[in-house]
């Protein structure tokens, strides 16, 4: 790995508002925008009138307990879109991402239960991750298949190898174990190590992201895969290594899965993550074309669909308007996206 | 390898930070998992006049038999007075249900009544709520805590409910006269939701020891819906032609209603289908519009009973400061074409 030397971050490579205009013309509130993002502004903007208008109505919204709550809540959906955000970005898509949790929760539930180490079950479940993600990018890479199709086709094949590995049933109880009781429960510096492990992942791909040249031809594949081949970048190779994280922490969030349920869960609990995780890193501002996006977005979008499902939980809202509100959000933000990008402003999409 | 001036005091700054931080406060959990419950029966009773807020967790709720448990349970607030109840649905998630606990108990709930999409997160269930000191009740599934006893429990359990399936099914066969060679059971459930392999346990238990013996099972793997249970009915029905005569088992009156319907559109006679539902409200609708159908029977188990019983244990408890019962029993009965106007049910 090279790390780059004084790199801009991709934040300023990718968004064309980013580059316009001289810098010395720019009014403050121009050069705010341009710092912090337009897309990320307009979703700290949606979070704090979110959380004023839930907290307006609910006095305990606001409460600690009730922001850890909020927290370990999407920290698992935050894991996997940190994962998803790289993959996108390289303009891929993994749908599996759901099935693979669920594999790697069981795996580790079930390895735990016949050895005994806690530890060597999370390893094994890494191990499963990283080749399950291979698999996904070897079929798409040397099968030449689409990124949809290929993850849509090992969204049910790991499925189903989870199923038939469990029986369909949850595996064994992690409950009474030191280690997993301490993801699921414990806290570093007051902040739970659900959330802390959300937040590393997210500030590791981050710098990954930002400060090496990985991340920057990551943004270059992402965003023009004829000139990134034709400036000798092995494109190949990044598609490899993508999937092959995004399986690792897939398999992450299955053990945090694990750890939060008390046991390995084959299909409760994962299923329906990747539409969820889409969401979030579409949310985020993460272009499907690839090449524009940033985990800041993602880390926020996550934030507000966790303020948004527990607002509307703690105010009594029936889910089925629950699932109205998230799907509503999606498409805001896709067709905002669209509108920026400058496209023709009817037609079929590119 | 080139680090930059910035990545190197990041780095450091982050470093010191959570070292810092680390030292300062640093909780194993174990503390949180082992906390001693709250004897919640020591505190004072709530006075009649103090409103009490129940949250009611529950799995599915978009299947008719949760909509009317939580209409019961709303019915039965309003019945008891100064009872505000929070429906919230978590589907088949169970990491979605633990956020719901930990979300009822940062929002200061006097009671929670769970419906547990799975059984093994109830320890999880427990520690939560017990270190919290705040009761409740399972309900519709039983589970145990980390300990091994069980949570106190409202409903009937997915074996018996099951098994009552199972000696209803045994009965109409052995009616019929029907035998094994050219009968076919249809088990339809989801093959991955712990209570459905339950029931299908009970049914195909209680089924042989009535009938005597056991015709071969096709077992259709669905998410529990009608239209998944339609179209794998046909494939299985495909896949054993010249079987004469059918029975349909299944984990909820979505999946059988669904296998008994694609075996009438194969062109099986009604007579020559022996459908006994769970639920009743999708067979019921055949039996009040008068058809000729193979949904024979169904077993009622009425959703609002459940949900009032849940709410009223947990009320009784916080204003009395009696002991929850470990057991209360719901309400549940074989109907037929001929019996479910009877027996109280009403059917949309």
């Amino acid at each position: 790995m090279t790390i780059s030397t004084g790199s801009p971050s991709p934040t300023q490579i990718a968004p064309p508002e980013d580059k316009s205009g001289a810098k010395s013309e720019l009014s403050f509130a121009s050069k705010f925008v341009a710092r912090v993002g337009a897309q990320n502004l307009s979703l700290i903007v949606a979070l704090i009138v979110l959380a004023a208008a839930i907290g307006s109505q609910n006095a305990n919204f606001f409460s600690l307990p009730n922001m850890q709550v909020i927290g370990e809540g999407v920290a698992i959906l935050g894991v996997l879109a940190v994962g998803q955000t790289v993959i996108m970005l390289l303009g891929g898509l993994d749908i599996s991402v759901g099935s693979q949790a669920g594999l790697a929760s069981v795996v580790s539930a079930m390895v735990f239960t016949s050895s005994g180490s806690a530890i060597f079950g999370m390893a094994v479940a890494i191990v499963v991750g990283a080749v399950a993600g291979l698999v996904n990018a070897l079929i798409i890479v040397y099968g030449r298949v689409n990124a949809v199709i290929a993850t849509l086709a090992t969204f049910a094949a790991y499925r189903g190898v989870v199923n038939l590995v469990s029986n369909g049933s949850a595996q064994g109880y992690t409950g009474g174990d030191d280690v997993f009781t301490f993801l699921s429960l414990g806290k570093v510096a007051g902040i739970p190590v659900l959330i802390l492990v959300f937040l590393v992942i997210a500030a590791l791909v981050y710098t990954m992201l930002t400060f090496t040249d990985i991340g920057r031809n990551i943004y270059a594949i992402g965003g023009n895969k004829v000139a990134a081949r034709l400036s000798g970048l092995r494109i190949n190779k990044y598609v490899i290594g993508a999937y092959m994280l995004m399986g690792v922490i897939a398999a992450i969030a299955g053990i945090l899965l694990t750890a939060r349920t008390g046991s390995g869960q084959p299909t409760s609990g994962s299923q329906g993550l990747e539409l969820q995780v889409i969401t979030a890193v579409a949310l985020g501002g993460c272009a499907l074309q690839g090449g524009k996006g940033s985990i800041i977005g993602t880390v926020l979008a996550v934030i507000l669909l966790g303020v948004l499902t527990n607002g509307l939980q703690i105010l009594g809202v029936n889910s089925f308007w629950q699932d109205i509100a998230q799907g509503t959000m999606l498409v805001i933000a896709v067709v905002i996206q669209q509108r920026r990008r400058g496209t023709r402003a009817v037609g079929l999409p590119d | 390898m080139t680090i930059t001036n910035r990545f190197q005091r990041i780095g450091a700054i982050g470093a010191a930070a959570v070292l810092v931080f680390s030292l300062a406060a640093c909780s194993s959990g174990q503390e949180e998992a082992s906390a001693s419950s709250t004897d919640s029966s020591a505190a004072a009773p709530a006075g009649a006049d103090e409103v009490l807020k129940i949250t009611y967790i529950q799995k599915q709720g978009d299947q008719q038999y949760f909509v009317d448990e939580a209409e019961g349970a709303k019915a039965q607030a309003e019945e008891l007075g100064n009872v505000e109840v929070t429906m919230v649905d978590v589907g088949t998630d169970s990491n979605a249900a633990i956020t719901a606990v930990n979300t009822a108990v940062a929002q200061g709930a006097d009671g929670v009544a769970i419906v547990v999409p799975d059984a093994k997160i109830g320890p999880q269930v427990g520690q939560i709520l017990d270190k919290a000191g705040i009761p409740y009740v399972a309900s519709d599934d039983p589970f145990e805590l980390a300990d091994g006893t069980a949570a106190p429990w409202v409903s009937i359990d997915s074996l018996t409910m099951g098994q009552q399936v199972g000696e209803k099914a045994g009965e109409l066969y052995v009616a019929a006269g029907w035998s094994a060679d050219d009968t076919r059971i249809i088990s339809v459930l989801q093959e991955d939701l712990g209570v459905c392999q339950d029931r299908e346990t009970g049914q195909l238990e209680k089924f042989t020891e009535i009938a005597g013996e056991t015709p071969d099972v096709v077992r259709v793997g669905t998410d529990n819906s009608t239209p998944t249970a339609l179209s794998k009915t046909g494939a299985a029905i495909t896949a054993n032609q010249g079987v004469k005569h059918w029975v349909v088992i299944g984990c909820n009156d979505e999946g059988v209603t669904g296998s008994v319907k694609a075996l009438e559109n194969s062109g099986v006679s009604a007579d020559d289908v022996i459908g006994v539902g769970l639920g009743a409200y999708l067979a019921c609708k055949d039996w009040k519009a008068g058809v000729d159908s193979g949904n024979k029977a169904a077993l009622y188990i009425d959703g609002r009973v459940d949900g009032a019983a849940s709410v009223k244990v947990l009320v009784d408890h916080l204003r009395t400061g009696d002991p929850i019962p470990a057991e209360t029993l719901g309400k549940a009965v074989m109907v037929d074409a001929d019996t479910w106007e009877d027996s109280g049910m009403l059917c949309g």
